[in-house]
């Protein structure tokens, strides 16, 4: 064997693109049997419920479920978004509590659902007490068939917001307990969906629900309507539906 | 009882019997076992396992289809039998004798015979048995119509099937295959009944039943099929189980575990 010509560092920045391409793969997975799941979605669509979405912070229902919300509500469902905190540590700005807060409810205006807007300190919720007492209380004042809620993993490999997954883990531990009267709970923003929702028709007003959220956006509008189409995307696979919403069915 | 009437077999037999506990053997070791527990990792262990504990701890009514006598005991022994402890009633229904080996006589009788008594030692409250043709399940023009018979006869809030991919590349029986994807072809129609469908066998768990406290008997119940032990024996048809258990409980914190998928 000769010597080799050139350097290595090609061979290793191409090694790391490939680890890095791997594990996105391995974590943004589409449904093992994705025509079920689609299916699946449309059951879930296509009759009125009452919907208690639980979000952590503003903002984060928008996000995930945003087109799932919006045509839960069209199909005559009653949606109620519960959005936990007011996520105050996202800027310096005094006001910006206020200014999230408003956000918010402009988004749920726009996907025809109610806002529950709670009270726990942004970045500090975690499950405990004071979580089980918020959920309790959300769980009496809408009585759900259907609830949405963060998934306890998260959707990515790393920097999930621990906000985020101490949603998930109350629900799952509240449903463990056997607190459950029937209804069904699917956890957005999951590493391993069994249901797509098909957004297709409302990927407009997710956006602008999304868009609402003005004192969260950097960047020009383009670029935040092609990420959103993006996200959209991401699950979609081969199925027929361009834009989908990935969850995961717990019971 | 079934028994071999020719010698000629002999020699496959004692060549497979060596190759399966040389295969055997090898998957044993700790870096083919962690590899093989990493491709068959839930995304989420944890609540893997709470999804387990739910479906086995509320009584419900369950129809469990297989296409031969033993696969069910196999693959999803564990979690049928805890579901059975907390009072879930189980309808077995078996599609076919598995009466397909060279050189037996009987062996379909004999095999309906054995799952009987593992059924009787699960606590399934029945088994049926549908007598459709071993090894020609994909072929045969019954089997849709049966499945949805038997489905509007339980009218079950919980069925278990065959995972129709396989668990490894090339290695499905297409019996099992057939079934897998009849049942999801059913379960598209059952949809708004809203039975949950659980696939067993499956390669893509998301949901893991610990089965730690009931291996003696799934052990029990599976060395039941005295006519499926040929190619490994009893120690080693434990060592397997106990093997495929281990593998699937992964890093999820249990001893042994049976993977599923819930298709919906």
């Amino acid at each position: 064997m000769g010597r080799r010509r050139g350097s290595v560092i090609p061979w290793l920045l191409a090694a790391g693109a490939f680890a890095a391409w791997w594990t996105l793969w391995r974590r943004v997975r589409q449904p093992y049997y994705p025509d079920i799941a689609l299916q699946a979605g449309l059951e879930l669509l296509s009759r009125p419920r009452r919907v208690l979405a639980i979000g952590p912070h503003p903002g984060d229902l928008e996000c995930f479920v945003g087109g799932t919300l919006k045509l839960l509500a069209q199909n005559g469902g009653a949606v109620t978004m519960a959005v936990l905190s007011r996520g105050e540590l996202a800027t310096n700005r005094a006001n910006i509590a206020e200014i999230r807060t408003r956000e918010a409810e402009a988004g749920a205006a726009i996907l025809s659902a109610n806002l529950i807007q709670m009270d726990l300190p942004d970045g500090q919720v975690r499950p405990g007490a004071a979580l089980d007492q918020a959920l309790d209380d959300l769980w009496q004042r809408v009585e759900p068939d259907v609830v949405l809620a963060f998934d306890p993993k998260g959707p990515l490999p790393f920097a999930n917001n621990p906000d985020h997954i101490a949603v998930g883990a109350a629900v799952l531990a509240r449903i463990r307990r056997g607190v459950n009267a029937g209804e069904r709970v699917y956890f957005y923003g999951t590493p391993a969906p069994n249901v797509l929702a098909d957004i297709t028709e409302v990927l407009q007003e997710k956006t602008a629900a999304l868009g609402a959220h003005r004192s969260q956006l950097h960047g020009p509008d383009v670029a935040f309507r092609y990420w959103t189409r993006s996200v959209s995307r991401l699950h979609s696979g081969q199925t027929p539906a361009m834009y989908t919403e990935a969850l995961y069915r717990l019971v | 009882m079934g028994k071999k009437v020719s010698v000629r077999s002999d020699v496959t037999l004692a060549f497979r019997r060596r190759w399966f506990s040389v295969l055997f053997r090898v998957a044993k070791t700790p870096p083919l076992k962690w590899l093989a527990a990493r491709q068959v990792a839930p995304a989420n262990p944890a609540l893997a396992l709470a999804q387990g504990e739910i479906l086995v701890g509320t009584p419900r009514r369950v129809l469990a289809l297989t296409a031969h006598p033993d696969d069910l005991e196999f693959f999803a022994g564990g979690t049928l039998r805890r579901m059975a402890l907390a009072g879930s009633r189980i309808t077995a229904m078996v599609l076919t004798d598995g009466e397909k080996r060279g050189n037996w006589t009987d062996l379909g009788g004999q095999r309906r015979t054995e799952q009987e008594e593992a059924a009787r030692l699960q606590g399934y409250e029945s088994v049926t048995f549908l007598g459709l043709p071993d090894f020609g399940l994909p072929e045969d023009p019954r089997l849709e119509h049966l499945l949805a018979r038997c489905w509007d006869q339980v009218s079950p809030e919980v069925v278990f099937a065959f995972d129709p991919k396989e668990l490894l590349p090339q290695t499905a029986n297409r019996d099992h295959k057939a079934l897998g994807r009849a049942v999801m072809d059913l379960a598209r129609v059952k949809l708004p009944t809203g039975a949950q469908v659980f696939f067993y066998g499956t390669r893509h768990p998301d949901v893991l039943v610990d089965v730690t406290g009931v291996m003696a008997g799934k052990l029990r119940a599976v060395k039941t099929h005295q006519s499926q032990m040929v190619y490994l024996d009893e120690p080693e048809t434990d060592g397997m189980i106990q093997l495929m258990g281990e593998i699937s409980a992964g890093a999820s914190g249990c001893r042994y575990a049976e993977p599923l998928y819930r298709l919906m």
